[in-house]
């Protein structure tokens, strides 16, 4: 799926990445993905675990370097850059990680920890160096007591906004967040995203947000990017990705999702089985062996990519001739009724 | 006659520290609520709040520093004192642990650990324990149960594993079960497929379940009724439609505008702050210090108020227009 975006600030072409894992068999985590990310864009990566999201966020940091394709950051080509080629790039392409427990360096103050990326890419004297620390803790909210606290003397929520403002530090272009919020309390994670909200309204950064929390991400992002197995299957703008799913994947994805209303009647499609394992590629579409409404040939081939509207595309042989809508789940797995009486038809057997 | 009634807990962990001083954290300061029979109730909080606690006490598996220094349990209409405990743990209440993949124990076959279950608490055959251990697996949908049976702990999935932790929650089909986190970790498709299978469980052979949770999707979508707890306080308990829809106590107000759901349509709130210090919880309501309506009133402890024969709630402006 190739949607090259003129002035992309991030440009991905046929991404590719393969892990050996002994006895010549490899892990296809990342197969043939392409896609773009305009200036200041937020962009979603959606999809269970062992779909390929986090192994994305590691390539177009170029953590990790690609079996195959490329990978074009602000014009350049970074896919085959070493280290030390990335070193001055990485002020500009910046990285929040899932568990903030384990992102900061235990021995290191918070002062130390968020004064290290301007240390290393900005030509501070050390004077402008404190007050740029303590602009960025005041900015993410951290008391200035915090500071000179270390990394287990805050909470989960304090440790992700020092996360951020390490990551923001640079001024980055681009922000790869991996799970930000997933591994804190509710109310927590609301303040996290008012914050990256205001930093994206102030600064103008572009976010690569990875997450399987589908209403984190219609909330966050701009346009979305579904995964399955390492293969986009559809991407869109985010209002009509949640208000159209066109692949079938993505409308069993949707139709699982918890609404906190308890007034939205949860009418599930229901997937059976597991997702593959990625060591063997199946040589059709990726979802086949999962897909209610699989025909033969989907098992053969690989679907193209259908042009549903401009900015919405979806791997799918069903969407051409219009049959590719689920039909909604049978109540048989439902009760008709929320009420505990109902359906009392067997009783209580003793023990 | 509620199945469960859990009146006014407290739980202080108390210890002395390097210093010798004896320090208390009041981490349950007045858990009150009930099940029925037949109904899922739902136990939300956020991390710390005495949830897992909570289900920790019902199960009589609390130890020192750990103490109940007031409230009472009723089980079955009778009082669950240690005694009772030991002979319901189990049995007639058991527990879905949290974490799948690390609660089975990893060098034992699946089939073995469910025979295992059966043969402490009955005197069957191996054999036909083992029959037994393959209907429960099929019972939770677990698709191949012959294979699960002699698989090993890691084999399995995560959704996998969940499931055979519920099937040997269902050995001696408990009165109550006790759902700790039961979908914490899993995808979304995944999840609600354990979410189902557990609710049908609990309808077809009128068990109830405490289903403890920090996701309010899971509460809204699985639970009849919901406790919400805050610094171990059950701030308010209603039928889950009341709860989102008539809430009353300020921070059920705070948790549900902070559902990306909820910003989505009224924007960001303000930020919430800081969880409560344990060790020296403000005297009166414990929410004080966070709540944006406080006054000099909330120095001293709410009551419970009853805004319906259902709906309970311990703020002193519940009713009040806010």
């Amino acid at each position: 799926m190739s949607t090259s975006t003129p002035g992309a600030l991030l440009h991905v072409d046929a991404l590719s990445k393969r892990f050996p894992i002994g006895a010549g068999q490899q892990v296809h985590a990342v197969n043939d993905v392409s896609f773009g990310i305009a200036p200041g864009e937020a962009v979603g990566l959606v999809g269970e675990s062992g779909s390929g999201k986090s192994t994305i966020g590691l390539l177009v940091t170029r953590l990790i370097a690609p079996s195959s394709g490329q990978i074009v950051f602000a014009g350049q080509d970074i896919t085959a850059l070493g280290d030390s080629a990335m070193r001055p790039l990485r002020a500009a392409l910046q990285l929040v990680f899932q568990n903030p427990w384990g992102a900061l360096n235990p021995r290191m103050t918070i002062r130390a920890a968020i004064e290290e990326p301007i240390r290393l890419h900005l030509a501070l004297d050390p004077a402008a160096r404190a007050s740029r620390v303590r602009e960025l803790a005041d900015r993410v909210r951290i008391p200035a007591a915090a500071l000179d606290r270390y990394p287990h003397e805050l909470s989960g929520g304090q440790l992700q906004r020092v996360g951020i403002a390490r990551a923001i530090a640079t001024k980055p272009r681009l922000i790869v967040l991996d799970e930000p919020t997933s591994s804190l309390d509710l109310s927590v994670r609301a303040g996290i995203l008012a914050l990256l909200d205001e930093i994206r309204r102030e600064t103008g950064v572009a976010l690569l947000f990875i997450s399987h929390d589908l209403e984190t991400v219609e909330l966050v992002t701009d346009r979305v990017l579904v995964l399955y197995l390492g293969r986009v299957v559809e991407q869109a703008r985010t209002t009509e990705l949640f208000s159209n799913p066109a692949h079938p994947y993505t409308q069993a994805l949707l139709s699982a999702t918890l609404k906190p209303d308890p007034r939205t009647r949860l009418s599930r499609h229901v997937l059976h089985g597991e997702i593959p394992r990625p060591t063997v590629l199946p040589p059709g579409c990726v979802f086949a062996s999962r897909c209610p409404i699989a025909l033969e040939s989907c098992a053969r081939d690989n679907p193209a990519p259908y042009t549903l509207s401009p900015s919405h595309h979806a791997c799918c042989a069903r969407i051409a001739t219009d049959s590719h809508r689920l039909v909604r789940a049978e109540a048989t797995s439902h009760e008709p009724t929320r009420e505990p009486a109902a359906a009392r038809s067997n009783p209580a057997p003793s023990t | 006659m509620p199945l469960l009634t859990i009146d006014n807990l407290h739980v202080h962990f108390i210890a002395r520290d390097l210093g010798d001083r004896v320090r208390t954290a009041r981490a349950l300061n007045g858990v009150s609520l009930t099940v029925d029979e037949g109904e899922i109730v739902g136990l939300v909080g956020e991390t710390g709040a005495g949830k897992s606690l909570t289900g920790l006490a019902l199960l009589g598996l609390l130890r020192p520093p750990a103490h109940i220094v007031a409230g009472t349990i009723t089980f079955e209409g009778a009082p669950l004192d240690a005694a009772a405990i030991s002979a319901a743990r189990g049995k007639r209440i058991t527990l879905i642990p949290q974490s799948p993949l690390t609660s089975l124990d990893p060098l034992c076959r699946v089939g073995d650990q469910l025979v295992r279950v059966q043969r402490e608490h009955a005197n069957v055959s191996r054999r036909a324990a083992i029959e037994r251990a393959r209907a429960l697996l099929a019972e939770v949908r677990i698709p191949d149960p012959d294979r699960c049976l002699r698989a090993w702990p890691h084999e399995l999935s995560g959704g996998m594993a969940q499931r055979v932790l519920i099937a040997m929650a269902l050995v001696h089909r408990p009165r109550l079960i006790i759902a700790d986190e039961p979908t914490t970790g899993l995808d979304v498709t995944v999840q609600a497929d354990v979410l189902d299978t557990l609710r049908n469980l609990v309808r077809v052979h009128r068990m109830s379940a405490l289903l403890v949770t920090h996701d309010l999707g899971v509460v809204a979508q699985y639970c009849d009724r919901v406790a919400v707890l805050f610094a171990g306080t059950s701030v308010e308990c209603a039928p889950t439609a009341t709860l989102f829809e008539a809430t009353a106590h300020p921070y059920t107000r705070t948790l549900i505008a902070s559902t990306p759901h909820a910003i989505r349509r009224q924007g960001y709130a303000a930020a919430s702050g800081t969880p409560p210090d344990l060790y020296a919880l403000p005297l009166g309501c414990v929410y004080r210090e966070r709540c944006d309506q406080a006054t000099e009133r909330c120095a001293a402890a709410p009551t419970t108020t009853a805004l319906s024969p259902t709906h309970a709630v311990q703020c002193h402006f519940a009713g009040a227009t806010p």
